[in-house]
């Protein structure tokens, strides 16, 4: 992987290589809380390159990179340090030993092991950075450089604010490094974090020195992205996706112009630049289809042509050589588009970007998958231009419907339509459980010869005058979340919806003559339990009692959202909005 | 800033009533204690003006006016000599004023006592109050006469520094009060605690020495009588030499009243001490009855302030214990306060600039001014004669007093600054250009370790060199008479403490064992004692350690199988069982022990505290003059009540000694640092030529007045010389060969970002879905729902837009009404917005709630997102946000 593009991070970079091989502070912290990535990367190479370059006149430095996501545990964390700088890989074939200096002593027992190893760590470079001649000793060799005497350790910690949560003990330690080994050490939390939220309580870490990354101005991002053109050797694309010639160098300019576009679309909701990358690699290929498939078809009319003029002139062998040439010159090279080409092609693009947007950014699609389902229709320029947005449309409506099957649907969604019919009955109303305060129920669903009305026409006035008294607004249950109900209330109420909705697709069973027995005995069933259970292994319901307690009617919350539920109980034919406490 | 800046408003004006009102108050309860020592402190003053005076009275005077502002901080040696003063011009207006001032003082003598700390600072302003009341009188008193210490500093330092030479007068002030060097600890203790108020106290004391000069000048008489004893004498410097004698005899005679009255202080007699000889013999003998009942007023006031020194007197000769230990550990402070009178020890930097405080001391003013009035104007000038004299020489450092302005003149005065400012070149010469990049690197290295300045403290030695006094004496008894040691070493962060000691282990003349240990990483006695074991391993090899040699590693860890091979080295530890034992056999090693116990207070947090146990009483039985070597424990602690934590039985086995550090407590302090580290000399062609350029710059930069401002802020916030040093790298990394200079812009610039930077950097970047979820939250908040989900802010988001797209405005084209947005796109700012903590998640999340129900709090504060709203700039925003009222 090449070094990554330091655009926009110059600053950081030369303050940061300065201090690093000068007189470094030996606790710095780097708030970056934009591009926490793409900085920890270029903090990664510059170390390197310092680690490489060093002169007779700055201090050897010996770095570690660690993550704190990786590094979850004090080992770990002393391992991976002591290791990186040492340069010590462990290996398969060793046993996966870890460094350790002539003692053998193990240094990931504690703290003080690892500091410890910290010393063992910079005496090993000053010995083997005089004995460099002789050779390594088989450990970490190929480090020692000679410089003055004088070894600067360096470690590099990333999402440091991870510690906190993994290793909350060595915070204060790693902080406090330099003191306890010490040693010329510098410590570096890298995060998007202020030190504000990592800072362990009672003072106990020394302020650090504050390094931030300035969020990158639109111009910067704009660099970076059309830097990311890639160069001609490699302009050459190899996945069955994307046309070869994509990247072609003739098409640079259409890419400024194009990594522009995208950005104004696109800059309101995203501005981190690797997103933004994330979503040019999806749709620049389909972008410059319609440019590529008219040089072919231009490049083939003219083979055509040249072909009939050969045919035409079929007798002189000898000229065939010259009309190879003649080809060749008259080749037709892929240039770049015309400025009433580009300003169509932004055009019929345009909306195709706010999709990408939405559907890449929060990764409902994969961009590979995008691609595909996007890819504009073949030979888009030959079109009339006032069909093409037509032709456009329809494609994709094409695209679509072949594509749903496999298009990122989430599970969910995909997985309702196949439900059977006690269960969609099930889950609405588990929704109803789950939205509606328990004291309603009598209220929205009883169904008593007398009550109904009484209940209905009592139901507006308290609601009244609820919300007068309420200091603060109601916020309605269901944008609080579901509430969780006992497995009773659930059949109760799927009890009212199968009176309800249901009594009449049923057979007729004459044995039942109670009004509403039959309802009953189909509550009762072993298959609904079933469902329940089904649904429930499903995650559309989530239990939230133990599996494993026996003594209480297990209670259950609704795991579907209110579009769903909305979506089945039409399916069902269910006036879902008659039957929520407060509607929607 | 805005305190300078009323302090100087006030200045300029007579002193505000409200001021001496609250002044007065506290002193009326504290100061009866204290009275009999704040004369001391005027007497010196008067010494020093007197010498002035009679060098160039008069012009003097005129300087004294000017630099009145300087004066500040000293406000109360200034005052202190301008009452002198003016008697000795004026004598006819005294008696009334006299008598009055006599009351007040009486009433702010009573009031000290109780109020030690606050005492200083209400004392200098108190003063001014009085000195206030008196303006009519101006014009009956000549305005030279109060100037005359002022003027004497300056006359003999004139040219060269005169603000230094009012500081010194403070610290010398200060010293006295301070004689024992566990006064000076006191003091710094304290100093950490009240930084803000010392900040006020420079203010006052600013504001109190420009009006005091008023008054002086108006009502020298009242001032004469008030500061009849001491102050009077000063005051009457100016008038001539030849009378300090005569002067002396009545002071003396002024003072043998005072010690009747104070009879229980004894040693603090007045007179004695101030004229030359009491402040040594106080200093090396404190009265160990008095102590335990005064040792913490005295210790307090010292530290607040330096001027009082008749207060501090007295205090000081009741402190019991503390004062003993220090000032057998610090000589050198004994003997600067018999130069001075006033023992140095005390002399925090704060303690000179409250020193101004002391001119109030009330008791032996009253009683004094009626009837020495004539004579003690003349005793004060000898007194201060001899200080002065001493003075002007060892003042070189830039004048510490209110942080504002005195600095300014200060450097105004040096003068290395105003010619060159014009010299920094426009064009920048290439070859210098090696000399930048070396400048930068011995700037940085410079600023990674810090330089030590004390020069600034004139005699009195800042309380980090009298604990490095005793601590080096403490240590040497460990090292060359084989001791057992113990001792505490408290100071706030960045005070010193740690450098100090390295630096006193680095000056031992034997080789000692250095065991180092740290709360942060020994969390338990267990590993503490491996670590000991580990690190006398290191230093003394395997052979010196006893215990190994029968019983080695294999039963340690025995239920470990890894761990065996590895620890069987030749750093083996003996068993883990044997540990504890470990420690009573280091005295028999063949080399003295030294024992760094870094956060000492988190060792005092472990259970049954067996570790300090075992060390104290280790060092209680090592006993001189048997075969063993000594054992020093140095335990190094920010927390001011470690002692309090120890159990009684440990405590009973440690020494009580306790040395305290202190950081610097003037800004000039904090300015001498910046200028030596960013001034840090560098070799190589043409480096006279770029060192003359760079310090021009670096002097231009200090000088410049946004960069003062910054400094002074910092300087209240923290007195923390690591904060300065963080402040001054960012201004260096940016020099390249474009702009070679630091310049204030940047400084300031950069200033923030080290000191405190905002918690919520992110708001200057964030996205519009971003921006609108906040807003959601704000209008979830003011709609009494603290907690809220996400689906909340997403319902909020999508009626808003409904409602703003719903009015078919357009303007220019466009819509006004608010962007959609997609709920994927918004819940995934959602998610950016819950990974820089904007929103914290209330409660874990439970299982099966999905995202969108999870529940969180907005940790980002109200007006911070009415900022942002207005940086981005989107009108529809601002109207949104507005409805959240």
């Amino acid at each position: 992987m090449s070094a990554p593009v330091s655009t926009g991070f110059e600053t950081l970079l030369s303050h940061f290589t300065t201090l690093i091989t000068t007189f470094p502070p030996p606790f710095i912290h780097i708030n970056d809380p934009n591009t926490p990535r793409i900085s920890a990367a270029l903090l990664r190479s510059s170390l390197a390159s310092i680690s490489v370059h060093t002169s007779e006149s700055t201090p050897r430095i010996a770095y570690a990179c660690l993550n704190a996501v990786a590094c979850f545990t004090p080992r770990l964390l002393y391992d991976t340090a002591l290791n990186a700088l040492a340069g010590w890989t462990p290996q398969w074939e060793d046993g996966c030993e870890n460094w350790t200096d002539d003692t053998g002593q193990r240094f990931n027992e504690n703290v003080d092991g690892f500091v410890h190893g910290l010393k063992a760590v910079h005496s090993w470079y000053l010995k083997h950075g005089r004995n460099k001649d002789e050779g390594g000793d088989g450990k970490g060799k190929g480090k020692a450089k000679d410089s003055g005497g004088i070894v600067r350790l360096v470690v590099l910690i990333e999402r440091a604010e991870r510690l906190k949560e993994n290793v909350p003990d060595m915070v204060v330690p790693l902080t406090r490094l330099a003191e306890l080994a010490q040693l010329d050490v510098t410590v570096i939390f890298h995060s998007d974090l202020q030190w504000d939220q990592i800072r362990p309580t009672l003072g106990a870490s020394p302020e650090p020195f504050y390094m931030s990354v300035p969020a990158l101005s639109k111009q910067t991002i704009l660099e970076r992205l059309a830097d990311a053109y890639p160069p001609p050797e490699i302009g050459t694309s190899k996945s069955s996706l994307v046309d070869e010639n994509s990247y072609h160098p003739a098409l640079q300019r259409l890419f400024v112009h194009f990594v522009s576009n995208v950005h104004s679309v696109c800059s309101p909701f995203v501005t981190d630049p690797a997103e933004l990358a994330y979503i040019i690699a999806a749709r620049w290929p389909g972008f410059v289809q319609p440019l590529l498939d008219e040089w072919r078809r231009s490049r083939e009319e003219r083979q055509e042509e040249l072909r009939l003029q050969r045919e035409g002139g079929d007798d002189d062998d000898e000229r065939e050589d010259v009309d190879m040439e003649e080809e060749k010159e008259h080749e037709i090279e892929l240039g770049p588009p015309s400025e009433n080409t580009r300003l169509r092609l932004t055009r019929l693009f345009a909306s195709s970007l706010t999709e990408a947007l939405e559907s890449l950014y929060p990764r409902l699609t994969y961009a590979s998958t995008w691609i595909r389902s996007h890819a504009p229709p073949t030979d888009l320029l030959a079109y009339h231009p006032r069909d093409i947005a037509a032709v456009l449309q329809k494609h994709r409506a094409d695209n679509n419907t072949s594509n749903r099957g496999d298009s990122g649907k989430d599970g969910e969604e995909a997985a309702i339509p196949n439900l059977p019919r006690m269960a969609k009955f099930i889950l609405v109303a588990a929704f109803v459980a789950s939205t509606n305060p328990t004291k309603t129920d009598m209220r929205m669903l009883g169904r008593g010869l007398d009550e109904r009305t009484k209940r209905r026409r009592k139901s507006v006035s308290p609601r009244k005058k609820t919300g007068v008294k309420q200091s603060a607004v109601k916020i309605p249950q269901r944008l609080l979340g579901p509430l969780a109900f006992p497995l009773d209330r659930l059949l109760a109420i799927l009890g009212v919806l199968l009176e309800e909705n249901d009594a009449e697709a049923r057979p007729p069973m004459p044995e039942y003559t109670v009004p509403g027995e039959y309802t009953e005995i189909e509550i009762a069933r072993v298959a609904v339990y079933a469902q329940v259970h089904h649904l429930s292994s499903m995650h559309l319901l989530h239990r939230t009692s133990p599996a494993d307690r026996m003594e209480l009617s297990p209670t259950f919350k609704c795991g579907i959202s209110y579009e769903v539920a909305l979506r089945l109980a039409k399916d069902i034919d269910v006036a879902l909005n008659d039957m929520l406490w407060d509607p929607v | 800033m805005p305190k300078r800046k009323a302090s100087a408003a006030i200045s300029e004006e007579d002193p505000p009533f409200k001021r001496r009102t609250r002044s007065s108050g506290p002193l009326v309860e504290t100061q009866p204690a204290a009275v009999p020592k704040p004369p001391a402190t005027r007497r010196r003053a008067t010494k020093a003006s007197l010498e002035n005076i009679e060098a160039a009275p008069e012009e003097e005077a005129e300087h004294t006016q000017k630099q009145v502002p300087r004066k500040r901080g000293r406000a109360p040696a200034s005052k202190a000599a301008a009452t002198t003063s003016v008697p000795t011009k004026s004598p006819s207006p005294e008696p009334q004023e006299l008598q009055s001032l006599h009351e007040e003082s009486s009433e702010e003598t009573v009031a000290q006592p109780a109020v030690p700390r606050r005492r200083g600072r209400a004392a200098a302003p108190a003063k001014p109050a009085k000195t206030l009341p008196r303006p009519p009188s101006r014009s009956a008193a000549p305005p030279s006469p109060p100037k005359t210490r002022r003027r004497a500093v300056q006359s003999k330092a004139k040219d060269s520094a005169d603000t230094d030479v009012s500081y010194k007068e403070e610290s010398s002030k200060g010293l006295p009060r301070s004689r024992t060097p566990v006064e000076a600890e006191d003091s710094a203790m304290d100093e950490p605690v009240s930084t803000s108020s010392k900040v006020q106290l420079e203010e006052f004391s600013s504001t109190t020495s420009k009006r005091v000069i008023r008054t002086y000048k108006s009502r020298g008489t009242k001032l004469k009588s008030v500061g009849s004893t001491r102050t009077h004498t000063r005051s009457k410097q100016p008038v001539i030499e030849i009378r300090e004698e005569e002067v002396i005899e009545p002071l003396e005679a002024v003072q043998e009243e005072e010690d009747g009255q104070d009879a229980s202080h004894g040693d603090t007699g007045e007179p004695d001490e101030l004229l030359l000889k009491a402040s040594s013999p106080e200093a090396v003998t404190p009265p160990l009855t008095a102590r335990p009942a005064t040792p913490t007023r005295a210790s307090i006031p010292r530290s607040t302030n330096g001027t009082p020194r008749y207060m501090m007197h007295s205090v000081e000769i009741t402190t019991p214990t503390w004062l003993s230990t220090t000032r057998v550990g610090s000589p050198r402070a004994s003997v600067r306060r018999d130069r001075t009178r006033t023992p140095s020890v005390a002399p925090v930097p704060s303690s000179s600039r409250l020193s101004p405080i002391l001119p109030t001391p009330t008791k032996p003013r009253t009683p004094r001014r009626p009837q020495s009035s004539p004579k003690r104007p003349i005793e004060p000038i000898t007194e201060e004669a001899s200080e002065f004299e001493e003075f002007p020489v060892e003042i070189s450092s830039p004048p510490k007093r209110t942080p504002g302005r005195s600095p300014a003149k200060g450097r105004s005065k040096t003068p290395l600054s105003p010619s060159k400012h014009s010299h920094l070149p426009r064009t920048f010469p290439e070859h210098l250009e090696a000399c930048m990049e070396a400048q930068k690197r011995a700037t940085l290295a410079s600023l990674a370790n810090l330089p030590e300045v004390t020069n600034l403290e004139e005699d009195e030695p800042p309380p980090n060199v009298i604990a490095q006094e005793q601590l080096n004496r403490l240590l040497l008894g460990t090292v060359q008479r084989a001791e057992g040691n113990s001792c505490l070493i408290t100071g706030p962060r960045g005070s010193g403490k740690t450098r100090l000691v390295e630096d006193v282990i680095a000056s031992l003349p034997v080789a000692a064992n250095v065991i180092r240990l740290s709360g942060h990483a020994q969390t338990n006695d267990r590993l503490a004692i491996r670590e000991i074991a580990w690190q006398l391993a290191q230093q003394t090899g395997a052979s010196l350690m006893p215990f190994e040699d029968t019983e080695d590693g294999p039963d340690q860890d025995a239920d470990n199988p890894f761990i065996e091979k590895a620890e069987s080295s030749a750093l083996a530890l003996p068993p883990s069982a044997h540990l504890l034992a470990l420690i009573s056999v280091i005295p028999t090693l063949s080399r003295p022990t030294i024992i760094l116990l870094d956060a000492f207070d988190l060792f005092a947090l472990h259970p049954r505290q067996s570790l300090l146990y075992c060390l104290f009483d280790t060092v209680q039985h090592s006993r001189v003059g048997t075969t063993g070597k000594g054992l020093a424990v140095v335990g190094i602690t920010a927390r001011v009540d470690t002692i309090n934590l120890l159990e009684k039985r440990v405590k009973s086995r440690f020494s009580g000694r306790i040395l305290r550090t202190a950081c610097p407590g003037e800004l000039d302090v904090w300015k001498n640092v910046a200028r030596q580290a960013l001034c840090a000399p560098i070799d190589g062609e043409y480096s006279d030529e770029w060192t003359e350029l760079w310090e021009s710059a670096v002097e231009k930069l200090l000088d410049d007045k946004g960069i003062k401002e910054v400094l002074l802020d910092t300087f209240a916030l923290t007195r923390d010389l690591r904060t300065l040093s963080r402040i001054l790298i960012p201004p260096i990394l940016e020099l390249t060969s474009t702009s070679p200079f630091p310049t204030s812009q940047s400084f300031v610039a950069t200033v923030q970002s080290q000191r405190c930077p905002t918690s919520s950097a992110f708001l200057h970047a964030l996205t519009y879905p971003s921006m609108c979820l906040l807003i959601a939250a704000t209008h979830a908040q003011t709609s009494g729902h603290d907690v809220f989900t996400f689906e909340m802010l997403y319902e909020a988001f999508c009626d808003q837009v409904r409602t703003s797209q719903s009015a078919p405005v357009q303007v220019e084209g466009g819509g006004i009404g608010m962007m959609r947005c997609s709920r994927e796109v918004l819940m995934a700012a959602f998610e950016q917005m819950v990974s820089v903590r904007a929103f914290l998640a209330v409660a874990g999340a439970g299982q099966g709630t999905s995202k969108g129900f999870m529940k969180y709090r907005c940790r980002v504060d109200r007006k911070e997102v009415k900022q942002a709203v207005e940086k981005m700039g989107q009108s529809s925003l601002k109207k949104w946000f507005g409805k959240a009222q």
